[in-house]
């Protein structure tokens, strides 16, 4: 049941972060075209093509936690070493604390930013749905932290990402 | 006191096993309580006026034209051409291993891909053609890091971003630097190998080469022809490339299926969602340190110590050198840049200029143990002893670092074209 809600969950959102760049560069070329070969920019199409990096970047936030792929300085894991897997279990309930209380905070701004009613330039629509994200990618990703504290089964093995 | 509790937190959280990520939202949130305003709503609201930035599109952009250029048989077919072009010098394999490299890190923009990439198919071809193993380790290994110098670059972006410095500057500046590692490394592959026997040179397979791999090499001159000529901004010739990049690997080559530009999706998304809260968190750090005027501070010690600019230049590239043996290019430039940049311009030095020399004493820590990279890929890779890589690619650190010399006291190297 729980691996394959985080399945799911996984699924979901990496369409939606997929789409997301899809439409990022959509936007971005239709407004190159416009303005080189019909003399005319698209309104806002860069400010949304920003907005849509910042959801695709938000939800890869939580897929690099769905795929254990977030970088992680392994030169002290030798103090704790041979209280494992205890060790890797409290480390994933702690990270969940965490990203709590950071989903908390962000949701706090998120509030803030909607009694404010700040809006976007150039558009002047409403930001707080979109900063919504900034929350939701915490909650998600403590939740998935508290998933393989409960059950490491769950978690991925280490994959070393390059850049 | 409060630093020394943020230190023990900090090491606390490493023995935890916590993500990077946690451990600099954690340090942020910290500064922000003890030195900041107290508010921690104001660190959301930091991460969100940073992500808000049209710069930081081109990353995702050039990240996602790389990994759908790099798929399929594209290594394969910049190395056909590469071996086409050299094959009449003496050790023309050994100077096509540098040429391949440096043209596939310009389109990947990743040093370990290239190392995997090209090194799994020259690796045993310059052994099996009798160049020295030693050699192949060094050249291939060293090749791949071109790729952080040579336009584009997501180094220099970040780069640009953390210091407000025109990217398209930057990148333009990148090119003389980045051609001339790559001519030395070279030339130094023929000189090396100049013993090796040459072969006739075929027209023929270089037009067919060109057929074939061209359409992919043409990526890097279309995206600085795009922007040198003012057609487009670095984050508009970023969608040019995926656009450009989709239209040759579905057109032309006929490798891409809509299922693996889901994966390159997903794939760049977690690459980025594990470098945009570092670039976010750090360029909150910065706000709260230029408030602080710690740049400024650090900025009057420096010229209370030595009004020489050589000298300080020098320091600069051995701090720079250090902080590669230890750290990531990216951190290390979100880190260092703004701090670096302000005692800079007070020497007079251009911000696209130590921009540059901050890329290429990076690119070195790509080679110097323990923390580089691409020794660790090509241990991984060639299944060779870490030791032997680190010795293979010595002579090519001493050339980077001869080029490195010339770049930093010789400004027009970089600035020419500005």
């Amino acid at each position: 049941m729980l691996a394959r809600t985080l399945r799911w969950l996984r699924l979901i959102e990496a369409s939606v972060a997929s789409a997301a760049y899809a439409a990022v560069a959509i936007l971005l070329m239709a407004d190159v075209i416009g303005r080189e070969v019909f003399e005319t920019a698209i309104l806002g199409a860069q400010q949304l093509a920003v907005y849509g990096a910042i959801l695709a970047g938000f939800l890869g936030f939580t897929l690099a936690t769905s795929d254990n792929t977030h970088l992680r300085p392994e030169f002290l894991d030798f103090i704790l070493k041979r209280f494992e897997p205890w060790t890797s279990q409290a480390g994933n309930a702690l990270s969940a604390l965490f990203f709590f209380g950071a989903g908390y905070v962000a949701w706090t701004f998120v509030e803030i930013s909607m009694e404010a009613g700040d809006r976007a330039p150039v558009l002047y629509f409403v930001v707080w749905p979109l900063q919504l994200i900034i929350p939701y990618a915490f909650i998600s990703s403590g939740l998935k932290h508290l998933a393989f504290a409960a059950r490491p089964d769950l978690q991925p093995a280490k994959e070393r990402e390059a850049g | 006191m409060a630093a020394v509790i943020l230190l023990l937190l900090v090491l606390a959280a490493l023995a935890l096993r916590q993500n990077v990520i946690v451990i600099l939202i954690g340090a942020a949130a910290y500064v922000h309580l003890v030195w900041g305003d107290g508010q921690l709503e104001f660190l959301a609201e930091d991460i969100w006026i940073s992500l808000d930035n049209s710069l930081l599109l081109a990353i995702p952009m050039f990240l996602l034209a790389g990994s759908i250029m790099t798929r399929g048989s594209i290594a394969r077919r910049l190395i056909d051409l590469a071996i086409s072009v050299t094959r009449p010098l003496p050790g023309g394999l050994a100077v096509a291993t540098i040429l391949s490299c440096a043209i596939f890190a310009a389109i990947s923009g990743s040093s370990p891909v290239t190392l995997l990439a090209v090194g799994t198919i020259l690796y045993p071809a310059l052994l099996q053609h009798g160049y020295p193993k030693r050699f192949a380790l060094g050249a291939l290994t060293s090749g791949g890091t071109l790729g952080i110098v040579i336009p584009p670059s997501i180094p220099l972006i970040l780069y640009g971003i953390v210091t407000e410095t025109s990217i398209a500057d930057l990148f333009i500046a990148g090119i003389i630097p980045g051609v001339m590692i790559a001519v030395v490394l070279g030339f130094y592959s023929y000189w090396v190998n100049r013993h090796m026997p040459a072969e006739p040179f075929d027209l023929n397979e270089v037009l067919t080469a060109l057929a074939r791999g061209g359409w992919s090499a043409m990526l890097p001159v279309i995206l600085l022809g795009g922007i040198y000529s003012g057609f487009f901004s670095p984050t508009e010739a970023a969608a040019v490339a995926l656009v450009y990049a989709l239209f040759v690997e579905i057109f032309i080559h006929r490798e891409l299926k809509p299922v693996d530009f889901y994966h390159t999706a997903v794939d760049t998304a977690k690459l980025l969602g594990m470098l945009f809260p570092i670039v976010a968190v750090a360029l909150s750090l910065k706000t709260i340190l230029t408030i602080e005027e710690v740049p400024d501070q650090l900025a009057m010690w420096i010229t209370t110590i030595t009004e020489n600019k050589i000298a300080f230049l020098l320091a600069v590239n051995l701090l720079l050198l250090v902080v590669g043996f230890l750290f990531d290019v990216i951190s290390a430039i979100l880190i260092l840049a703004p701090l670096l940049l302000v005692p800079a311009v007070a020497f007079g030095i251009d911000p696209i200029h130590l921009g540059v020399i901050m890329v290429i004493n990076l690119e070195i820590g790509f080679l110097t143990p323990p923390m580089g990279l691409n020794l660790i890929v090509a241990m991984t890779a060639f299944r060779e002893k870490f030791l032997e890589i680190c010795h293979a690619v010595l002579p090519f650190i001493a050339l980077i670092f001869c080029v490195l010399m010339v770049v930093t006291f010789w400004p027009a190297t970089a600035l020419l074209f500005l």
